[in-house]
């Protein structure tokens, strides 16, 4: 769908992507975050993209979740900066074969802060102990995006 | 006293190093356990009135391990472990 422009980028984001990086816990949701392509209007809409699924016969759940292969996907546009920027350097990987794209573990702890709920806070500290981070790398991320106070709030 | 202390460190040194393998298992792995924690919790859930299904992924049940991510424990052999194994986080995403 990428190729075929109906979104410009994607990467999957939220539980997944963090168990990538960390051991495996519970969650239910694949939250794959896209770079919307703009409408003539200017709007981002996922309609485009949900008629592009179910052209595929995927078919659309409660909670605006996708089913795909058996996985109830949520798709999430690219909201602010941090997550244009978290897709622009999402890592390239290997799953079965088949090439996926994760966020990194930083953008990860960045979004968390972001977001900033009690799981968020968990996030943030499973990713600290597991994830091998950068932290030049976490450090300029969390200063382009004025999250130092939130980092420093929650991790001293 | 010591000697309860020694063995208390030595267990939770011990499960530290068992979550420290975990994170270092290949994707496709994880991915496995995370459907075998669903369908533990479901369970529970569904007895609670909340309507949750567990994935169905064809492709991570297979035997082959094409695994993605570059380091593999080795020592970790998920269909040899219990689910309870996994130690799941009260998360519910």
């Amino acid at each position: 769908m990428e190729r075929d422009g109906v979104f410009a980028r994607y990467a999957v984001g939220g539980a997944m992507a963090a168990i990538f990086y960390v051991e495996p816990f519970l969650t239910f949701d694949l939250d794959v975050f896209v770079v919307l392509p703009q409408t003539s209007g200017g709007l981002l809409t996922l309609a485009p993209l949900y008629d592009a699924l179910r052209f595929r016969g995927y078919s659309e759940q409660e909670n605006e979740c996708i089913m795909i292969e058996g996985v109830p996907v949520q798709f999430l546009p690219a909201y602010n900066s941090l997550i244009e920027e978290a897709l622009k350097e999402a890592q390239e990987i290997m799953y079965e074969d088949v090439p996926a794209r994760v966020l990194r573990a930083e953008h990860l702890v960045a979004i968390s802060l972001q977001t900033g709920r009690t799981k968020d806070r968990e996030r943030v500290r499973i990713l600290r102990e597991q994830a091998k981070l950068d932290q030049n790398f976490l450090a300029d991320v969390l200063k382009r995006h004025q999250l130092e106070d939130k980092w420093k709030l929650w991790t001293e | 006293m010591d000697g309860v202390n020694v063995e208390i460190d030595r267990i939770f040194a011990a499960k530290e190093q068992r979550r420290q393998a975990l994170a270092r298992l290949p994707f496709p792995e994880k991915v496995r356990a995370v459907i075998e924690l669903q369908k533990m919790a479901a369970t529970i859930l569904r007895a609670r009135g909340k309507m949750v299904r567990s994935w169905n992924v064809s492709a991570t049940n297979e035997e082959s391990p094409r695994a993605s991510t570059p380091t593999n424990p080795g020592q970790i052999d998920l269909k040899e472990r219990k689910v309870s194994d996994f130690g799941a986080s009260p998360t519910k995403k």
